[in-house]
């Protein structure tokens, strides 16, 4: 026995002669971190995956900077509006791929027409629709020649929009606008590129140096890029870790230089000795309403149940990671105008803040109009099977049955047959939560609209078009904010939305990674402005 | 021999073929589709193009056709969650990871099974026998996302933060998580190991307990034979024999990748995406990893049973033989 302790003592300490780590070259500047799921780098991608990575390799037109404010960054050196905000011109900076060719105006026109024409696989065009005639290109009423990009010289980009878009440049920050090489795409053909990285050519700050698959891709600094005296990280090392307490623990381990975690690792992270931090992510999560339902359909009904809600309290003892009271629809940290955001600048539009005085009123006044009593109500609230979704819908579920003694129940549903009934309206309520894809409150309001292609409450109100397209065709940046708040209060006045709270993240970093950039809008680490000590 | 060897290769396909179809409608019975994953509603535009790149527009039985002719041409399609990779890629790249993690667990499994199992027997109600009832406790009834994740604290996170603090380096016997090196695969070896090695020790200890008290063991001892020759010729050999019938059934279990160890350990194998192709409705990557795990599983099945007849020359493989041969007996 003796023996072979021993042994296996001495063959570890020499596999730890063997493996001990090559120390790095002097002022080489490497840093690791991990994501859940594999990413992708197909022209179209977005998703939860793809935040961190798609940013180190492809650029846009434009950057998000600092604080939320454009970066003056970006692919566009300089760029003008006509008077109302529908043609936007970008006239390109002298920039390159990762093998040394040109940026050209062109990337654009093809990328953009690539992703409405078929050429590639695109599940939400819908993000390009604010184009001329994109939705025409998808449904086969306009040709990509009639779309609204054009290159009227290698390096200018001209867009035109359907309406007035004063947020364009904030807008184009999202990756369906990047441009992407025709020629590189024609040579790889246009269903491989990405997939592996010899596939693919960067013209962001870094370049796809090597890819395991589902286990890990190093990123290495772009020579040919154009900013990348001012990149001070020279290698960014991406592990695919799918499960969260694996990525604490590593973490914890100094193995990685950040880590998201949810509220139950907390105590985790602060044992280790590190400061959690939390960021809003732009997110609101409320509930949804079905206006075709009994009972629900009653908008006095609507309000009472909304009132119910203490929502400070569920902040504070359910859902327990940071995230704030929500006291409107749009969530804080979208940009309003140059200075303030949207929620500076409108304010309150809670209509229905919790009041159980007022909510047994109105809940009496609702059941006289329905002509029916409490015991007829039975509401039933759809869910997916995420904890703090399934949390959240059970608290609410108690404090509606103690309040107003009526029947609700909770359906909880894995995730695919949750968005079938969701888009079949099979509910009375959905739990839902909406990220911001863009900084501007469009995003979170353009739903409600009549002619919306996707109205997920099926909500129709004159008044909320009214404001909402007054708002959307409104090019004085300050007074469109003013009539987009508007919009959004008519929509909480109906009550056809219950706005629960604005969500935060919780993060961490190691002490020697500065410069660490966390936004609403695309709320993925950014490692632009970064360095490590 | 080999009609028979024929014979089992028909009811195999048919086999397969059974699976293949029953898979497809099972796919199809449940809720969801494979599209519309965001927070809203697709485009219906968007989302018919999507459908007819993939053929899901077309009629059920259609596609099912279509399915079987691109699959006699060897063709699984491709993925519908990971855009433009063939399904044949992803198995390709990822089940060979599954199954060096499945035969690291196998031999690991296997070894530490049947010495403990062993031991047990020749110990009975002994110290090492308790000892072994209590590791097949804690095999059969731990998960292995429990033991995993202790495992992980306690060897990967304490064990490591201590010898970092004595020896002041960086190295880790046990690193948390990931594939690289031999020391990568020691902690998840183990944990998929576990519960066979729990179901080997019962089984081999029973098996050993009843050869022991067998006429020909007695025979043995009262011929003279030395304590050695009378464990490992008469013994443990004639014991042996239970045990390779499920260790033949675990083969299938462990080498196509084990969703909770690889997710827990970070290894890039076969096993997430069983579960991930399922609930992102994924349809053909189900299919190819349905079919994948059928072919593996007949096929291993097959090799045990004509391998059973090579370990013990009293069972033949067709039935006719043998109980002519044991009406000469």
């Amino acid at each position: 026995m003796k023996r072979i302790v021993s042994l296996l003592l001495a063959t570890a300490l020499l596999l730890g002669l063997i493996v001990i780590p090559a120390q790095a070259e002097d002022g080489y500047k490497s840093i690791t971190v991990a994501i859940p799921s594999a990413p992708s780098f197909t022209i179209d991608a977005i998703g939860d995956s793809n935040g961190l990575t798609i940013n180190l390799v492809r650029e846009g037109l434009t950057r998000q900077g600092q604080g939320g404010a454009l970066s003056p960054d970006g692919l566009a050196e300089s760029y003008e509006h006509n008077e109302d905000y529908t043609r936007w011109t970008f006239h390109l900076r002298d920039a390159h791929y990762q093998d040394g060719t040109p940026v050209i105006a062109d990337d654009f026109v093809f990328a953009i027409g690539a992703q409405l024409d078929g050429t590639v696989e695109v599940s939400y065009p819908d993000f390009l629709y604010e184009i001329k005639n994109a939705r025409g290109v998808v449904r086969g009423t306009a040709t990509v020649d009639e779309l609204g990009v054009y290159a009227p010289d290698d390096r200018t980009v001209v867009f035109e929009t359907e309406y007035p878009v004063t947020y364009f440049p904030q807008l184009i920050t999202h990756p369906m606008h990047f441009g992407y090489s025709r020629a590189h795409a024609e040579k790889v053909g246009y269903a491989n590129i990405g997939l592996e990285p010899e596939y693919f050519i960067s013209n962001g700050p870094y370049y796809i140096d090597s890819w395991i698959h589902d286990d890990k891709i190093v990123f290495k600094k772009n020579p040919y890029y154009w900013n990348a005296e001012n990149i001070a990280i020279d290698e960014i090392v991406v592990l695919i870790i799918p499960d969260e307490s694996t990525r604490v623990n590593l973490f914890l381990n100094g193995e990685l230089d950040l880590v998201d975690f949810d509220a139950s690792r907390l105590s985790a992270i602060n044992a280790g000795g590190f400061e959690a931090r939390t960021f809003n992510n732009g997110r609101t999560t409320y509930l949804s309403a079905n206006l075709d339902r009994p009972a629900v359909r009653n908008r006095k009904i609507r309000q009472a149940l909304s009132s119910a809600l203490d929502r400070d309290l569920l902040v504070a003892g359910v859902v327990k990671n940071g995230s704030t009271p929500a006291d409107g629809f749009v969530p804080v940290g979208l940009a309003g105008d140059d200075t303030r955001t949207f929620r500076e600048i409108v304010g309150p539009t809670l209509k229905y803040p919790y009041d159980e005085a007022k909510a047994q009123e109105l809940f009496a006044e609702g059941l006289a109009e329905e002509g029916i009593g409490a015991s007829d109500v039975s509401i039933t609230i759809l869910t997916s099977n995420a904890t703090e979704n399934a949390t959240v819908s059970a608290a609410i579920q108690q404090v509606w049955e103690e309040t107003f003694g009526i029947t609700v129940n909770v359906e909880v549903l894995e995730s695919a047959s949750f968005r079938t009934k969701r888009s079949n309206y099979e509910y009375d309520f959905v739990f839902n939560s909406w990220g911001a894809d863009w900084n501007d409150a469009t995003n979170f309001l353009s739903g409600y609209e009549q002619t919306a292609d996707h109205n997920p409450a099926q909500y129709y109100s004159e008044a909320f078009n009214e404001a909402y397209l007054r708002g959307v065709y409104n090019t004085d940046v300050a007074a469109r904010v003013i009539d987009l708040g508007q919009a959004e209060a008519i929509l909480l006045e109906d009550a056809a939305i219950i706005p629960l709270y604005y969500t935060s993240l919780y993060y961490a970093t190691s002490a020697r990674l500065t410069g660490t950039e966390r936004r609403a809008v695309i709320p993925y680490e950014d490692f632009y402005f970064a360095d490590v000590k | 021999m080999k009609k028979y060897i024929l014979g089992r290769v028909v009811i195999a396909l048919v086999t397969v073929f059974v699976v293949i179809t029953l898979t497809f409608i099972l796919m199809r019975l449940i809720p969801g589709t494979p599209f519309n994953t965001g927070n809203t509603n697709m485009d219906p535009e968007a989302l018919a193009q999507l459908e007819a790149n993939y053929g899901l527009d077309k009629p059920i039985l259609q596609q099912y056709w279509i399915y079987l002719s691109n699959l006699l041409h060897g063709n699984f399609g491709t993925s519908i969650t990971y855009t433009n990779r063939s399904v044949t890629e992803i198995i390709l790249r990822a089940f060979p990871v599954s199954l060096d993690l499945g035969i690291r667990a196998m031999i690991f499994g296997i070894a530490a099974g049947l010495l403990l199992g062993i031991e047990a027997a020749l110990h009975h109600n002994k110290f090492i026998d308790r000892f072994s009832t209590l590791v097949a406790i804690i095999g059969i009834s731990v998960p292995s996302f429990v033991l995993g994740t202790l495992l992980q604290l306690v060897l990967g996170l304490w064990f490591s933060g201590w010898i970092k603090e004595v020896f002041h380096t960086d190295f880790q016997l046990f690193p948390l998580a990931r594939w690289e090196s031999f020391r990568y695969t020691i902690l998840p070896s183990f944990v998929l190991a576990m519960g066979s090695i729990a179901s080997i020790t019962r089984m081999m200890r029973s098996s050993m307990l009843d050869v022991i008290s067998q006429d020909y063991v007695k025979t043995a001892r009262s011929k003279g034979l030395s304590e050695r020759a009378v464990v490992w010729r008469h013994e443990i050999r004639n014991a042996l024999l239970p045990v390779v019938t499920i260790i033949g059934r675990m083969v299938g279990g462990l080498c196509t990748g084990s969703f909770v160890v690889e997710n827990l350990f970070a290894i890039p194998g076969l096993g997430k995406y069983y579960v991930n192709s399922v609930t992102a409705r994924d349809y053909t990557l189900t299919m190819g990893l349905t079919i994948f795990y059928a072919i593996f599983i007949v096929a291993s099945t097959l090799l045990v049973d004509i391998a059973y007849c090579f370990v013990d020359p009293r069972i033949s493989l067709t039935g006719k033989r043998r109980n002519r041969r044991e009406e000469k007996r």
